[in-house]
């Protein structure tokens, strides 16, 4: 197996093969190396974890409809059935 | 359209713009964040439903129908807004890309902050209805185009691929921003949601 530089790497890399390991497949390089890493760093391990959360997160936000008191108003209403006549 | 079932159809969109219009507005607001955009955003979904109301079949219900007529101009707008930002914000990046570094320890590592724990109770966070808030400010709060990559997954449901070519980014590049922006979430909602329950 050939590695290009240190088979060391940061937190801050690790993580990014993270979230790169959702999108598209790692390397057997960079595979390696985050194994390697994950099992010496708690952090990242619960980054991992905190990762898929977050994505949960975002995916329940996307199909909600917000709670607000917002609505719209009705002069906008009424534009929008005025603008409907004109056509 | 004979001027009678012309009527017929204004009518009939007028009755739905009464009775959705607000559910719709609230959907398209919470996705949009602004308000003019998303109130433009309804008026050209009601007249794209006038306009192709011979294909509006009783199979689905008009709500259905119109939402998804909705979902398709939200979708136009992150694509037409991604376009215009992602070509001129590298600066904007770099700067965000050097304030998710402070994150980390001189060396990259990770500067321990106590909340590890809290995070193993994922269920109780997105169960609870106040966590919706911390997350409107968390998304609201990343810069645009960042919460455009991170957003267009979820609005425009395409695979990863595609989205790189629509938003005229290497997938190298979309990634780097997906990693960022999850950093800079986690940040958020650990000062917003663990540091205050």
């Amino acid at each position: 197996m050939k590695f290009t530089g240190s088979i060391m790497i940061t937190c801050v890399k690790a993580t990014e093969l993270i979230e790169k390991r959702q999108i598209q497949s790692l390397t057997l390089g960079e595979r390696f190396k985050l194994r390697l890493h994950n099992s010496m760093c708690v952090a990242c391990r619960a980054y991992q974890r905190q990762s898929k959360t977050i994505e949960k997160a975002i995916s329940r936000w996307m199909h909600i409809t917000n709670n607000t008191t917002h609505h719209l108003s009705q002069e906008k209403k009424d534009k929008i059935i005025e603008e409907l006549k004109k056509l | 359209m004979e001027s009678k079932s012309i009527n017929n159809v204004h009518d009939t969109i007028t009755i739905w713009i009464r009775n959705y219009s607000d559910d719709m507005f609230k959907w398209a607001l919470h996705k949009i964040s602004e308000r003019e955009t998303a109130e433009d955003i309804i008026q050209e979904t009601f007249i794209a439903a006038f306009k192709n109301y011979d294909s509006f079949k009783n199979e689905s219900s008009p709500k259905t129908w119109l939402f998804r007529i909705l979902n398709n101009k939200i979708a136009d707008h992150y694509r037409k807004s991604a376009k215009e930002f992602f070509q001129l914000n590298s600066a904007i990046d770099a700067e965000v890309f050097k304030a998710t570094d402070s994150f980390f320890d001189g060396n990259g590592y990770w500067k321990p902050n106590g909340l590890e724990l809290a995070w193993e109770d994922e269920k109780s966070m997105l169960d609870n209805e106040d966590f919706v808030e911390v997350m409107d400010k968390c998304i609201d709060d990343l810069p645009i185009n960042w919460r455009i990559a991170v957003l267009s997954k979820y609005i425009v449901e395409k695979d990863a691929a595609e989205i790189c070519q629509e938003l005229q980014i290497s997938s190298s590049n979309y990634w780097q921003i997906l990693h960022r922006s999850k950093v800079l979430l986690k940040k958020c909602i650990e000062a917003f949601w663990f540091n205050k329950n």
